[in-house]
């Protein structure tokens, strides 16, 4: 398989992933949203120093990973590029920020590294809740869910059909590589002479391809407005389960969990 | 149902790609659009369905072709697409077949109703909730009649049916059309099927009609046929051998 078929088999994968049917899945997208809003914010509000209470918050991935029966390797390896760009955020800090914090062993650990740690972590942390979201939850359903936080219909529609047309795109370009490949024997990726006709003939066959796809809605009676899978009302065990959520994540951030449990071993 | 009255469309201003068109079509009519590449079919079917607009009138069911009154149009016109993965933009065959419906206001339970009945009809109910890119070629393209059938529209247009079907997806999308009681706007190039599937046949060349009739007569009309690019249906020809083609 090609890196381009593999790209769209990956895509298929989300889709398939968020069909599952886990006591995660069932959950409301709305309240799904709303933990994960709420975890992210927390996470962002976390002090640049507060690294190991920030460890407490790697608690929640990893029990609704669990719950949702996403093996987290997946998570990892689907997030493997865009997770050394988040990891790359904080790289500057020790380089900035001298300030002796503590000791391990002989090396003095300076703010700086502590406070890029925390940063990566955050990143981490961050992008693991939102491919939780994405992998327990259709796109539609999660439209559905934004609209009903009133987020304007158009920036909704604009979101479920980038995530359609991503696809079709991966298509387009795996049809022409490898017309090119079949006339390029021996060459490796494209010739950097033809990537701007490539680009070129890729953007016209886009906009083709969308035309002939907006045309089909439009004949189907289309009007702006898309109507997302039926989201049925929450539940109460739903909206009691996201209060644990929120409970357990504002715990997290402001009672010092790590501190209450190292002064059990240290007196 | 459809008339067309002196209807012209230029792409760039200059060369029409349509020119001077006068036809009706009667309802319950089964008629086939043939031409060769270029000649003006699928502009012709874009016209017809308010997705182009040019000059002259065009009538369906008495209601002018106008951006007003795009919406009852439309609901009354169903168009399968000759490329079925452009008609199929949802993930699964049933939230596709709902698209339609929806859009047209119905509740989502009478719509549900309705694509039961249309994926029972065409014996399609497993395919249901399979998601459209696991679909063979042949089951993606009954579907994408199945999504048009969904919205119960008055006529049916068609652009290259039977494109990349092998023969028993062929035969089966034959059957399907033959079964279907609206009226029905085919344009091909697979002349055996318009044989199979038309009563009337309208030929055009150069986006003029170069000839409207019988199927069963126009079709047998080699000189004709071969002036505007085409040939005989392969039924009519008889097997001559490959020795012929030479």
């Amino acid at each position: 398989m090609d890196k381009l078929s593999h790209a769209q088999a990956e895509l298929r994968e989300m889709d398939a992933l968020a069909a599952e049917a886990s006591p995660l899945h069932r959950l409301h997208p709305l309240c799904k949203l709303l933990i994960t809003a709420v975890y992210i914010v927390t996470l962002v509000s976390f002090p640049k120093y507060a690294l190991f209470p920030l460890a407490v918050m790697a608690l929640f991935p990893v029990v609704l990973y669990q719950i949702a029966g996403i093996p987290m390797r997946l998570c990892f390896r689907k997030l493997r590029f865009v997770l050394p760009l988040v990891c790359a955020v904080g790289l500057i800090n020790p380089f900035l920020d001298h300030t002796p914090l503590f000791l391990l062993g002989n090396v003095t650990v300076t703010g700086g590294i502590v406070s890029m740690l925390t940063l990566m972590g955050k990143g981490i942390l961050a992008l693991t809740a939102s491919f939780l979201l994405i992998a327990t939850t259709p796109i539609d359903s999660l439209c559905a869910a934004l609209r009903k936080l009133h987020i304007p219909a158009i920036l909704t529609t604009l979101l479920l059909l980038t995530y359609r047309y991503i696809g079709l795109m991966i298509e387009e370009v795996s049809v022409m590589s490898q017309a090119y490949a079949l006339r390029a024997p021996g060459q490796r990726g494209i010739h950097i002479s033809a990537w701007g006709s490539f680009l070129g003939q890729l953007l016209l066959r886009s906009i083709d391809r969308a035309t002939e796809l907006y045309h089909a809605m439009l004949l189907r009676g289309f009007q702006g407005n898309f109507f997302y899978a039926e989201v049925p009302p929450c539940k109460l065990s739903g909206a009691v389960a996201t209060a644990a959520c929120i409970a357990a994540i504002l715990c997290a951030r402001f009672v010092d969990i790590t501190g209450l449990l190292g002064s059990l071993f240290v007196r | 149902m459809i008339e067309f009255r002196k209807v012209s469309f230029s792409y760039d201003g200059e060369r029409p790609v349509v020119e001077n068109l006068s036809f009706t079509i009667e309802k319950g009519e089964s008629v086939g659009l043939i031409g060769a590449n270029g000649a003006g079919k699928s502009t012709l079917m874009k016209l017809l369905l308010g997705l182009l607009s040019g000059t002259g009138e065009i009538l369906i069911d008495g209601l002018p072709v106008t951006k007003k009154n795009l919406p009852s149009i439309r609901q009354k016109l169903g168009f399968v697409l000759q490329d079925s993965d452009n008609q199929m933009f949802m993930p699964t065959v049933y939230e596709d077949m709902i698209f339609g419906p929806r859009n047209y206001g119905l509740s989502k339970d009478e719509a549900e109703r309705r694509v039961d009945e249309v994926l029972s009809q065409l014996n399609l109910t497993s395919l249901k909730h399979r998601h459209n890119h696991k679909l063979s070629g042949g089951e993606k393209r009954m579907a994408a009649i199945a999504t048009i059938l969904a919205m119960q529209p008055e006529a049916i247009l068609m652009d290259e049916p039977s494109t990349a079907l092998d023969p028993v997806n062929r035969r089966t999308v034959i059957r399907t059309v033959n079964a279907l009681p609206q009226t029905k706007l085919i344009a091909s190039h697979d002349l055996d099927m318009i044989l199979d599937t038309c009563d009337r046949v309208i030929l055009l060349a150069n986006g003029k009609i170069a000839a409207d009739g019988k199927a069963d007569v126009l079709l047998r009309d080699q000189a004709l046929l071969e002036a505007n690019r085409m040939e005989l249906p392969f039924c009519l020809q008889g097997y001559h051998g490959k020795q012929n083609d030479t």
